[in-house]
């Protein structure tokens, strides 16, 4: 991320969120996620235009228009390529995404991948709540085997997408899940993706009261537990994969939150040659004879 | 194209702040906005993909319904959409291209047909017979009334490589001219220009 000041207490006074009111339904686990991303920022007193939120689409993926920073609300599974569009077009921004689980691990999942494997400086904020609440209770690809939804009367019966494996295996930096009935711990795992250099991954339970009678606040608050009280070393990549199947393994009876794993190495930008000279937006652009050299001395 | 003829230009950038919330999606005569770039103080906005008035609020989902709202969602569409006026005006490239304009007969085609095209005219010069090439770059926008006056009163013949001919449809269905004389190919290889000149000398008994 950019410059970051940590100030205790709020020695400047930002207000990070905005007038425009919430599209959330009474009760809806996206709440406890916006209070926990203001509460990051402003221990962090991050400059309110040096913020972007990116959403796609989803109840989730109105998250920006909660807030008075700069936002781009994007296409559904959309968040990732345009945040990275955004932190390579100027990288002193603080880029976070924040969206559903239908729409980065659906939809988007494909971008998912190759935005861990980039390690692009990005803070990416899933609303996992197993369903799709826009389009009113389908199942979503993090559903359990046997949930019955709209789209599978039946019950669902493909395997869950494991989020927190996915990101480890596919080289994520940053890999923690929080959950939106205790936004305290969430918003220090925010913080810290934010502070990470890097791709950091914040999986978020984010209860959908309308839609999803079975994956509820009680629900998950009988079976998350916190790594860091365990003494779970994070920079161990076994033990994090090993922590990351422990849904799978305890049959969803026991589900960590906190951080999975961390590690250290270059970030896209760091590497990418053309943003040596610092951001690309305050770089002039090259005059036409600067342009012809380069086209006769490559092609 | 040369370089030399390449010019940037960045559009419409709102740099200051008016002292008021400021409106990314300004109504303008134009259509256009000026937009904002992400860093700059005051101008904090969110871009919106999902309809929206001139801040960049929402006006669907849980607005649905309710009139203020869609006659927001009509007017901003309604902006949207007079770009493409727009374009029309401010730009000339929005008609087809017209090579060697007087010939006796021109091939319509479109995209990496027309090479092979082009090198099938230069052939048919040489057995006497005058063709000229009118190739599109732009379906849409597309000016229609222009593109119109290219086409009219012209011997036509369509070279696509697809089925259905395509630009012929969108020709017609834009301009009202019909062009029945077309050479296809829909097999996936490259057409040659030795099959567009054999195919063209058949045709040309029918005009
Ligand atoms: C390309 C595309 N496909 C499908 C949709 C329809 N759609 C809108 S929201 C959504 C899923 C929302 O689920 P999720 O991302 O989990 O967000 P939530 O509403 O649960 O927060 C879908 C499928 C769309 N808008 N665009
Ligand atoms: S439908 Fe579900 S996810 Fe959407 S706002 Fe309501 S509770 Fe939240
Ligand atoms: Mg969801």
């Amino acid at each position: 991320m950019s410059q970051v000041v940590e100030k205790t207490g709020s020695e400047m006074k930002v207000n990070y969120g905005s007038k425009t009111k919430p599209i959330w339904c009474p009760g809806c686990g996206d709440f406890g996620v916006q209070a926990s991303i203001i509460k990051a920022l402003k221990d962090l007193q991050i400059e309110k235009s040096n913020v972007v939120l990116v959403s796609g689409i989803g109840c989730s993926s109105a998250m920006p228009h909660t807030f008075s920073t700069y936002g781009l609300h994007s296409l559904h599974g959309r968040i990732l390529p345009v945040a990275t569009g955004i932190k390579l077009a100027n990288n002193s921004l603080t880029v976070i995404g924040t969206g559903g689980d239908g729409d980065g691990y659906g939809i988007g999942s494909g971008h998912f991948v190759h935005a861990c494997r980039r390690n692009v400086d990005i803070t990416y904020i899933v609303m996992t709540n197993e369903t799709y609440g826009l389009t009113t209770g389908q199942a979503a690809p993090t559903a359990l085997v046997g949930t019955k939804t709209k789209s599978t009367p039946f019950g669902v019966i493909e395997q869950p997408i494991n989020p927190i494996a996915l990101a480890i295996s596919a080289g994520a930096t940053y890999v923690a899940r929080g959950f939106s009935g205790d936004p305290v711990h969430l918003s220090e795992l925010i913080k810290n993706g934010i502070k990470h250099k890097g791709f950091a991954l914040i999986d978020t339970f984010s209860p959908c009261v309308t839609f999803n009678h079975t994956n509820t606040f009680d629900w998950f608050r009988r079976r998350v537990y916190k790594l860091e009280e365990e003494g779970h070393d994070s920079s161990d990549i076994s033990r994090a994969f090993d922590k990351s199947m422990e849904d799978f393994k305890s049959n969803y009876e026991k589900m960590p939150i906190g951080l999975f794993y961390k590690t250290e190495r270059p970030t896209y930008e760091d590497l990418d040659i053309s943003l040596k000279d610092g951001p690309l937006l305050n770089q002039p652009l090259p005059g036409k004879e600067e342009i012809k050299k380069a086209i006769e001395e490559n092609i | 194209m040369p370089l030399d003829s390449i010019n940037i230009n960045r559009g419409k950038i709102a740099e200051k702040n008016n002292g008021e919330r400021f409106k990314r999606y300004s109504y303008s005569e134009d259509g256009v906005s000026p937009r904002a770039f992400p860093g700059t103080p005051g101008l904090e906005h969110i871009a919106a993909s999902d309809e929206h008035d001139e801040y960049g609020d929402l006006v669907s989902d849980a607005l649905s319904g309710i009139g203020k709202y869609v006659e927001v969602r009509k007017k901003m569409h309604g902006k949207r959409m007079s770009k493409i006026e727009s374009m029309l005006k401010n730009e000339s490239i929005f008609v087809p291209k017209v090579r060697d304009e007087n010939s006796d007969y021109f091939f319509v085609c479109f995209g990496s047909t027309t090479d092979q095209v082009i090198e099938a005219t230069e052939m048919l010069k040489s057995r006497g017979k005058k063709f000229g090439v009118i190739s599109f770059n732009y379906l849409m926008p597309l000016d229609k009334e222009k593109t119109k006056k290219i086409l009219k009163g012209k011997k036509l013949i369509d070279v696509e490589c697809n089925f259905t001919a395509q630009l012929a449809q969108v020709i017609m269905a834009n301009t009202g001219i019909e062009i029945p004389n077309r050479i296809l190919r829909y097999d996936g290889e490259v057409i040659t220009s030795a099959e567009i000149v054999e195919s063209a000398l058949g045709m040309i008994d029918k005009f």
